[in-house]
Order: structure tokens, then C-alpha cells, then sequence
């Protein structure tokens, strides 16, 4: 039986691969639910949470044993089948022993991942902990009562939904806006035979090097209408020159007889541009469109300088307020406040507002290897 | 890199003027249409930094004049007395002047101290990690708080150091320390709170660049050294870290020109009444003056002078850069 077992697994070894991955992550979720059980209090404004958590736990019992006894003969067949199991351990690609140094590297860094990523596990506790709770402190990894009352008042917050809105639009329209003014500009100057272009050089060139300031800028901003009008997010980032010296290195480096081909078929400066080389130079498009979405999404200060009105102020801004001056309880009824606090409310925002960057983090690490090359940094 | 940029343009503008010589100095080829499209295309560029980078720079003559208050600014360009350097002079008899420099200044030193050359050590060694997937593991952890904001990041610190409820409570619940830590509060911790909190969100993405150096150096040197009885140190000591040191004086030559800037997001959110003598830099000074307190031309002057000595900076450090190693970046 044993042997017709491998058989089958040594083919769908991946997808079992993937199973198992599952399996350890429903195992993660029934600990939780169990540590809830036995350690947490459940609030009681979600006494529904309670029935789920509960049914979750049973469901999750009766799993165990039939998933423990799947887990054991995967391992046992695996073993079987690699029978130099531990050595994929413990050997390197460079056939090198693993030495003390190896062990002691990978523990620092280790470390230093688990210091990145608590602050988010914290905030992650506290915003599933109860208000009054959270504020006598000493909550650090798991909430102690446990609620979702946060998260039902922040997403009833319609001051949370305009940020939100605000920072998705300037977003979306401010990378594709700036994308392509930054890439017109930067293929005209990638081209070799464009007139006076020392000159445009210079001109760009320069402002890298020396500029007026934050109040000269301020007073431009004021004076050319832009001031507490949402196309301040948006047209001062239309072109940077950073930006253009990378895409125009990236341009650079296709091969100028396509662009001649392209002449005598007949197309045009702007036509081969658009049609041509935007396609053929993705990979340094993904890099600018990846640099200027998260300093989009990320950025405050513009809200706080050039923005007066509460409609226009931007999701960063919104949960820095929230986080600085408790401004998330305003207004609410007593009854309220005395299980709330704004702390839990601020940090169940900022889980809201990551979950973005958490969805398209995959699709970002993809880019980076491409994308660190183009900025012909090469070392 | 613009270095790169400017002698391949000199180049193809030679060539250019090559061509020209040859045949026909006299008569000038007309302009066809496409030369007409590229010079607008280009010409975008001029437009837009005319009015966000050139105009700006008109706005400097605020500096040498008495606008402070004024609600139209626009009009105190123009109308405001001239008051020549007594803006100049405010700032330097200003009580604050001497902390202000001290933290700038401070506070960037030991980010060039520590915040410098850590990224650096840090991707030496995750090159030197053993698993290919613990590799992949770590960039992804310590790449995630980058693409985070410093109002999220940051905020996420301040409930974390918040006197009663975070981390201050917890290690005088757990008996660690005698009393309540107020590290928020306390203006020794401040520039601590900054240095830790770059490191975190910045370490993994700042070593992208030397990773990618990394990648680039050619197996072949390693296996020779191999060869030739190298340990792993010698590697890393003859081969690693001379063939990333064109990157590393780059990006130095960078820092040492952003002495005076500081990260104003980042430090706008640490920033509280109780910690101003060591959080006030010269970027939230000018931020304070300008924007909120309407003392136009007193920010201005500062600006001026702050753009002044960041343009010295670079053109200093680039021309050390190049007595040392023969290399700028430009």
C-alpha cells in the first residue's frame, strides 16, 4: 500500500506541497481560535463572534485527527522517498557544510525580520481588542477581549471613505497622469537626434541640484490657483526629473534601428513612441508606475501644506490625526465612549489602510528585480 | 548615473557636429516635422519646471524683503520694503539657532553613521545566506514597511510607545523597568526613535540597490578565490565590497549633499511639545515659520540658506570623491 501511496505522491508532490502549506496555516487559525477560548474574553457587544469562534473550534477537533493522521503519512512517504531527507537541510547548492557562522547569520536576521513585522502584529492586537480594555494596557500580542466593534465604527466612518477615496483617485489618476507626461518627456530626450538638447539637459539638470524652497513653492502653489483644490495631488507630480533620467537610460537602450524602421514606414515621432517603445520598455514602466503609486499612496504632507478642506485631506492624513489627536471619537455618544477608545479605532484604520499595499505587495515583489536594474545603478 | 547620462549626450553630440562638418556647414538642414514633434515633447519638460522648479526661484527675492504676515503673498513680492539680510540675521540670533543646527546636523551624522552603512552590511550577508527561500523570506519581511506610509508606520509607533498603554506599561508590568519609559516624551530618546524606526522601515529596501550589485559581480571571481584558499571573509573583504564600491561612494556623495534635509513625514510624526529641543531640524523650522505662522520671508531666508550649503555639500563632496577615488557623479 505504502508504495502505491508514493507513486501517486511523487506525482502530485507540489500540490501536496500546497496542501500541506493549507494545513499549517488552518492550524495557525485553530490555535488562535482555541487561545480565544481559553484565554480571551469575547466582548459582549459580539456575542455572534462568540457562536462563530465556537463553531470554528468544534469543526477544528473534530479536523485534527484525520489531518494529523494525513500529515503522518505524507512525512512518512516523503521520508521514505528522500532518504537524505535532513540533508536538504543541510547542505547548501555549494555543497558546503552549514557552519556556526551560517546559523548565527540566519538567527540575526531572523530577528531582525520579527522586529519588522511586530509593530503590524501589535496593531493587528490591538485593533481586534475591546477600547476600555486596550487602555488599562498590556496588550502586546493577542487581544485580551476580543471584538470587530472597531472595525464596524471605522467603516461606518464616512470621514475614513473621503480620505479613502481621495487617496485611491490621486492614486490611480496621478501614476497614470505623471506616467505619461514623464515618458513623453523622457523619449524625446533619450532620442539622439533631438535639436538643443544640451540645453534641455541643462534645464532639468539644474532644478536636481538647487531649488527655491518649501514657501517659494508655496507661494506658486497659492498663486497658480492650486491651493486646496485636489489637483494639487496630482499636476506638481506630473514630472520629475529622477524619474525621466531612468526612463529615458531605459529608452536609450532599445535598438535605434526599430525607431529608423519605424521612420521610413512612415510613423511619426509621437506614434512610434506610444506604439513602440512605451510596450517594448515595460519593465522600467512597471518600476516608475510601482515609485509613483507609493509615493502617492504614502504621502501626507502635501495634505498639510496645501489643503484646507476636510474633503480633500488624504488617507495618511486622516489616520495621522487619528493616531495624534484622538480625533476619531468626536462626537460620539457617552454610551459609546465607554467601551471605545480612539487608540483601537486609529490602529483598526491603519489596518484598513494597509490592506491595499498588502493585496498588491505580491505583484510589487515580482518588479524588483527588473526594476532595480533600470536605474542603470549597476554597480 | 548623471554623470553617465552627460557624457553620452557630449558624445552624440559630437558625432552630431561630426556629421554636420563634413557636409553641410552652410546650408543648415531645414527642421523636418519630427525634429519639430521631438523639441515639443522635450519642451513639456520646460514648461512644467518653469512653473514648479524656475518660478519658485523668483519667489527667493522674499527672502531679502520684509514679508512676514502679509496675507497675499503674491502682492508682498512686489510691494514689501526691502529689508536686505535682517531675515538672515533673525535666524542666526534666534535662541533655538544652535539646537537646531546640533539636531539637524546630529541627527543626520548618525544616520550616516549607522543608517548608511548598515543597508550595506545587511545585503553582504543576505547574499551569504544558505536557503534560497529564507532569502526570499527575509526581502519580502523587510521590503513590506517601506511601501507603508510614515503616518501609518510612524503612528503605529507612537501607540506602541504611548506612555499607558504600550510598550512603557508593559515593561513595568513585566518588573523590566523601575517606572513608566516616556520614550515619546523624553528628548534624549528622539533621535533614537528616528534612527530605529529608518532602520525598520528602510534597512530592506535600502539594500536593493547593493543586492542588485551584488548579483551583478561575476561567479568566476568567487570560484577563483576559491581556489586560491579564500574564506568566505577574504570574499567578502577583496572581492564583494570593492566591486559595490562605485555604488556605495554614489550613493555617499548623496547623503553627504542631503546633510541638512531630513525626513520631514518621518519626523512631523514624532514631533510633540515635549520633545522640540531635540526634534527641531531646519526642515520642520521653516515648515513651523512659513506655512502655519505666516512669516513668509523669515522661512524663505532659511530656505535660501539651507539650499545654499546642500549645493556646497554636493559639489564638495563630489570633488573629494573624486580626488579619492578618481570618481564622482559628475
Amino acid at each position: 500500500m505504502m508504495e502505491k501511496l508514493t507513486d501517486l505522491y511523487s506525482d502530485a508532490y507540489h500540490r501536496f506541497k500546497k496542501a500541506i502549506f493549507l494545513f499549517a496555516g488552518a492550524i495557525v487559525l485553530g490555535t488562535l481560535v482555541f487561545a480565544y477560548l481559553s484565554h480571551v474574553q469575547i466582548d459582549g457587544g459580539t456575542e455572534q463572534v462568540y457562536v462563530t469562534l465556537d463553531v470554528l473550534f468544534y469543526i477544528f477537533c473534530g479536523l485534527l485527527p484525520v489531518a494529523a493522521a494525513g500529515v503522518g503519512c505524507f512525512v512518512y512517504v516523503y521520508c521514505k522517498r528522500q532518504k537524505v531527507w535532513l540533508s536538504r537541510f543541510r547542505k547548501s547548492k555549494l555543497n558546503r557544510r552549514v557552519g556556526v557562522f551560517d546559523i548565527v547569520l540566519a538567527v540575526i536576521i531572523g530577528l531582525f525580520c520579527i522586529l519588522c513585522i511586530y509593530p503590524i502584529v501589535y496593531v493587528l492586537a490591538g485593533s481586534f481588542n475591546q477600547g476600555a480594555d486596550y487602555s488599562i494596557g498590556g496588550v502586546w500580542i493577542l487581544p485580551r477581549v476580543f471584538t470587530f466593534e472597531n472595525y464596524a465604527v471605522v467603516l461606518k466612518d464616512t470621514d475614513f471613505w473621503t480620505s479613502y477615496g481621495v487617496t485611491i483617485a490621486r492614486t490611480v489618476l496621478g501614476t497614470a497622469l505623471a506616467l505619461v507626461f514623464t515618458a513623453i518627456v523622457a523619449y524625446a530626450m533619450s532620442r539622439p537626434n533631438l535639436k538643443f538638447k544640451k540645453t534641455f539637459y541643462a534645464i532639468n539638470l539644474f532644478t536636481m541640484f538647487f531649488s527655491g524652497g518649501l514657501v517659494p513653492y508655496f507661494l506658486i502653489i497659492k498663486s497658480v490657483g492650486l491651493y486646496d483644490n485636489f489637483l494639487v495631488y496630482i499636476i506638481p507630480s506630473l514630472y520629475s526629473v529622477y524619474n525621466m533620467i531612468v526612463l529615458q537610460s531605459g529608452f536609450a537602450s532599445i535598438s535605434s534601428d526599430i525607431h529608423d524602421a519605424a521612420l521610413i514606414d512612415g510613423a511619426g515621432e509621437f506614434r512610434i513612441w506610444w506604439q513602440i517603445y512605451m510596450p517594448l520598455s515595460k519593465p522600467v514602466l512597471a518600476t516608475i508606475v510601482l515609485w509613483l503609486a507609493v509615493g502617492h499612496w504614502n504621502s501626507y504632507f502635501d495634505t498639510m501644506i496645501y489643503t484646507n478642506s476636510e474633503e480633500l485631506q488624504s488617507l495618511q492624513y486622516f489616520l495621522l490625526k487619528a493616531v495624534q489627536t484622538s480625533s476619531m471619537t468626536e462626537g460620539m455618544p457617552p454610551e459609546m465612549m465607554e467601551r471605545l477608545s480612539s487608540q483601537t479605532l486609529s490602529l483598526a484604520a491603519i489596518i484598513l489602510s494597509i490592506i491595499p499595499v498588502f493585496c498588491f505587495f505580491p505583484l510589487i515583489r515580482k518588479n524588483f528585480a527588473s526594476g532595480i536594474m533600470v536605474g542603470s545603478l549597476k554597480g | 548615473m548623471v554623470d553617465e547620462i552627460l557624457t553620452r549626450t557630449e558624445s552624440e553630440a559630437e558625432t552630431s557636429d561630426n556629421t554636420a562638418q563634413k557636409g553641410d556647414r552652410k546650408i543648415r538642414k531645414p527642421w523636418t516635422g519630427n525634429d519639430w514633434v521631438l523639441v515639443g515633447m522635450a519642451s513639456l519638460s520646460v514648461i512644467f519646471l518653469a512653473v514648479f522648479a524656475y518660478a519658485p526661484l523668483y519667489g527667493l527675492i522674499l527672502a531679502f524683503k520684509d514679508g512676514d504676515g502679509w496675507l497675499n503673498i503674491s502682492q508682498a513680492i512686489s510691494v514689501a520694503d526691502w529689508c536686505e539680510f535682517d531675515n538672515f540675521i533673525a535666524f542666526f540670533e534666534d535662541p533655538d539657532f544652535w539646537d537646531i543646527i546640533l539636531n539637524t546636523l546630529g541627527l543626520n551624522l548618525l544616520q550616516l553613521l549607522i543608517n548608511f552603512p548598515l543597508p550595506i552590511l545587511f545585503a553582504v550577508f543576505t547574499a551569504e545566506l544558505m536557503s534560497d527561500q529564507y532569502k526570499k523570506f527575509v526581502q519580502t519581511v523587510t521590503f513590506f514597511p517601506h511601501f507603508i506610509s510614515w503616518a501609518v508606520y510612524g503612528g503605529i509607533f507612537l501607540s506602541l510607545f504611548a506612555l499607558d498603554t504600550g510598550l512603557p506599561a508593559l515593561l513595568q508590568q513585566w518588573g523590566l523597568t523601575d517606572s513608566k519609559v516616556d520614550i515619546l516624551g523624553d528628548p534624549d530618546y528622539f533621535w533614537w526613535i528616528i534612527i530605529g524606526t529608518s532602520l525598520l522601515k528602510g534597512m530592506g529596501w535600502g539594500s536593493v540597490i547593493y543586492v542588485a550589485a551584488i548579483a551583478a559581480i561575476p561567479q568566476e571571481l568567487y570560484e577563483a578565490a576559491k581556489m586560491d584558499g579564500a574564506n568566505r571573509f577574504h570574499k567578502i573583504a577583496y572581492i564583494t565590497i570593492p566591486s559595490i564600491a562605485p555604488t556605495i561612494t554614489l550613493f555617499f556623495i548623496l547623503s553627504v549633499s542631503g546633510l541638512l534635509n531630513n525626513g520631514i513625514e518621518h519626523l512631523l510624526v514624532f514631533q510633540n511639545t515635549s520633545n522640540i529641543e531635540r526634534s527641531e531640524v531646519l526642515d520642520t523650522y521653516i515648515y513651523k515659520y512659513g506655512i502655519p505662522d505666516f512669516r513668509y520671508s523669515y522661512a524663505t531666508a532659511i530656505g535660501l540658506l539651507k539650499s545654499i550649503v546642500s549645493l556646497f555639500l554636493l559639489v564638495s563632496g563630489n570633488w573629494v570623491c573624486k580626488k579619492i577615488s578618481g570618481k564622482g557623479i559628475y
